[in-house]
């Protein structure tokens, strides 16, 4: 049976982040709710935690150095790990910044505890102080006994000795709190007490989920470790001899990249969803994008990103010498197989909007939706055609101070546009500090270019305290909708005094 | 599939191959039915956000229909979806530029139904763009904007709101009359709601008793 070696680097965040700093400082990163999500040791030592909040933090050790989570370079910072691990031997799997697994080479370095030492002589002399080895039969286990090994050394698990072994652990390295609560109010303490429950019941009242962490419980974890494929060099390339200052010149050149860069993906099944084009000229990086496709790029769609983003200006300022095209995201071939009568309608619709992309510029076409918020302009989602909108917020969310959506307004102001309402005797009608109007409605221009009109009739004040905790951004608001004697309705807001038109009901 | 879904699908791929118009029209939105019939190959022209938003809402839900809207950066896209557009299959292209002809011209090629805001076209651009429109088996609707030979003209009147009083309520529903001017046709005209309290859009029953011959 195949044995797993668990690597461990405790405290990543604070190594991948705070590496420039003096070892004997005491450093911590803090994720975004402002609460610690680790420390290094020395910090430790004064009494910092996981899950503290920043003020208690530094009450208990007033030089700490904090820093800002960045998941991004906590990935960043383990590829070169892996890179040295894979050049020891190969297969190995990351399971998160930090923490990876791969099968032992004992026999290479003739035994496990060997194949561990080489393995952490390696990282040591990279720079990485900390590293922790677990071996086992199973990957739980394995990881578990990483936790639990010393500072650069190995703890091993005999094969066969997984359940042993996991006996003794608390129930919280099973990473559950909601269920590892409720084992413990049932009166369980260890995997142990968990492990002796009969699977069928634990199948029935835990569900799936649960029966997984039985699993492990028993030291039964028959999870594969996924092996990282070494990535296979899948950039496609066009390099110009002698430099090229012309789009179309670029454009035309780039075709048996574009397609060898198409026909490389085909052969391994799979086709790109997300590449990024990086454009060199003079020697230097000279503009770079990631674009995303909403199905795949074929090679006249990558020719088309190029060819826009030439037309950034500037970017063919200097002699464009080299264009690399890096897959970014993979789906494979047969989730995107195309119908058996050719292109389906979708494909000639793709094309059809690329060429509009061509002649208006990629940002100008865009994508419909519709997301949650309080007023009308909130509420539209729009993206550049092909993007993913990002920063979607719910549409079943409560959104108090939200104006009563149905009907939508048929037209969405993107800014709103200057409006004048008057009372009776011509003078401007505004909102009062306590939410009340100082005049009735009764004549109103909703546009600077309109007629004015007299009021039909009219509904609200909805006031919205908008970001009232923050000084600078702070809005306060009163909306109004407002009907016209020719029927047309509208929805208007008063700012300090000012109102505005946002949207029609047309 | 069905047997018959199955023929008229390889009627149509017949049809295809021999190069004739696959489809005479695009279905409406139920509510205008009997008053509309939108034949491909025409442009019509309406006068309001809600009514360009109707009859894209026919071809978009019950043809699976690709739209797109050119030159509207006041398109509201909540209004259009509870009107029965799915936005999946929406294009929107706020501002066209100066050379809008050539992206209407180029999306004609690959979407149904195009809505053109606030441009108005020239008789020759029109007459070339009917050409394309029938080669390409889609149709333009013209919102705010004159369209010489457009098949139909489609317009908003009388229009009352209710739910809202002097201070108090909110917009709940509306009724207009929706008039549809064909060329060779008498105008067509009915009440609707536009929409209702619930939300949906159909005719107002006449509240006039009928008449019946009585000896």
């Amino acid at each position: 049976m195949a044995r797993i070696l668990v690597l461990w680097c405790p405290d990543w965040p604070v190594v991948a982040q705070l590496s420039d700093l003096p070892p004997d400082t005491p450093t911590a990163v803090l994720e975004r709710g402002g609460t610690v999500l680790a420390c290094s040791p020395r910090a430790r030592e004064e009494g910092v935690r996981r899950g503290m909040r920043r003020r208690d933090a530094q009450a208990r050790c007033p030089e700490l150095v904090l820093r800002d989570h960045d998941a991004d370079a906590d990935a960043r910072a383990f590829e070169p790990i892996l890179a040295l691990i894979e050049s020891l031997s190969p297969g190995v799997a990351p399971l998160r910044p930090g923490l990876c697994a791969l099968g032992v080479p004992a026999r290479y370095y003739g035994g496990e505890i060997e194949a561990a030492a080489v393995i952490t002589e390696q990282l040591v002399e990279h720079g990485l102080w900390d590293v922790r080895c677990g071996i086992a039969d199973d990957l739980f286990t394995a990881e578990q006994a990483a936790r639990r090994a010393p500072v650069q050394e190995a703890l091993v698990v005999p094969a066969g000795g997984s359940p042993d072994f996991v006996r003794e652990l608390p129930l919280d390295v099973l990473d559950d709190a909601e269920m590892v609560d409720l084992l413990r109010r049932l009166g369980l303490r260890t995997l142990g007490d968990f492990a002796r429950l009969p699977s069928r019941d634990v199948h029935t009242r835990f569900g799936p989920l649960g029966a997984m962490a039985h699993r492990l419980a028993r030291g039964e974890d028959h999870r594969l470790v996924a092996r990282r494929e070494v990535p296979p060099d899948l950039i496609g390339r066009a390099v110009f001899e002698p430099p090229l200052t012309s789009s179309e010149a670029i454009a035309f050149s780039l075709r048996t990249a574009a397609e060898s860069f198409v026909a490389a993906l085909a052969g391994r099944g799979e086709v790109a969803t997300a590449v990024r084009i990086e454009i060199d000229a003079d020697g230097a990086l000279a503009h770079e994008r990631a674009w995303r496709h909403p199905r795949w790029f074929s090679s006249a769609d990558l020719i088309d990103r190029v060819r826009w983003q030439l037309q950034v200006p500037g970017v063919i300022a200097h002699p464009v010498d080299e264009v690399r095209i890096v897959p970014e995201a993979l789906a494979t071939l047969g989730e995107h197989a195309e119908s058996l009568f050719g292109g389906g309608v979708d494909e000639q619709v793709e094309r059809g909007v690329a060429r509009v992309q061509s002649l208006v510029g990629p940002e100008a076409v865009r994508s419909a939706g519709v997301q949650g918020g309080r007023d009308p302009r909130e509420r539209q989602l729009t993206a550049p055609w092909g993007d993913r909108p990002v920063g979607v917020r719910a549409t079943d969310a409560p959104w108090p101070g939200a104006i009563p959506s149905a009907p939508a307004p048929a037209r969405v102001l993107p800014e709103p546009v200057p409006a004048q309402v008057v009372g009776a005797e011509g003078q401007s009608v505004v909102v009062t500090g306590r939410g009340g109007l100082t005049g009735e409605p009764a004549r109103f221009r909703p546009r600077p270019d309109e007629a004015w009109q007299p009021v039909a009739a009219w509904a609200g004040p909805w006031p919205i305290d908008d970001l009232w905790w923050d000084e600078h951004a702070a809005r306060r608001v009163a909306r109004f909708q407002v009907v016209g004697v020719d029927g047309s309705a509208w929805l208007m807001c008063v700012e300090n005094g000012h109102w505005w038109t946002e949207a029609r009901y047309d | 599939m069905s047997r018959a879904a199955l023929i008229d699908d390889l009627r149509a791929k017949v049809r295809q191959l021999e190069g004739r118009p696959q489809v005479a029209s695009l279905t409406v939105h139920p509510a205008l039915s009997g008053m509309l019939d939108l034949q491909v190959g025409h442009a019509y022209t309406v006068d309001s956000a809600t009514l360009a938003m109707l009859v894209m809402a026919g071809p978009s839900s019950h043809d699976g229909a690709w739209c797109a809207v050119v030159g509207a950066d006041d398109f509201g896209m909540e209004a259009a979806q509870s009107f029965g557009v799915d936005l999946e299959r929406t294009v929107l292209v706020p501002d066209p530029g100066e050379d809008w002809l050539a992206v209407v011209a180029a999306l004609v090629d690959v979407v149904s139904v195009v809505v053109v805001a606030g441009r108005d076209i020239s008789a020759r651009d029109a007459q070339r763009m009917a050409a394309r429109l029938y080669e390409r088996q889609s149709i333009i609707i013209a919102w705010d904007g004159a369209w010489p030979r457009a098949r139909a003209h489609v317009r908003l009147t009388d229009v009352v709101w209710h739910g809202v009083e002097r201070g108090s309520g909110h917009l709940q529903s509306r009724q207009a009359t929706i008039e549809v001017q064909q060329v060779g046709r008498p105008a067509a005209r009915r009440r609707f709601w536009l929409p209702d309290g619930d939300q949906q859009v159909r005719a107002v029953e006449s509240l006039a008793p009928r008449l019946r011959s009585v000896g």
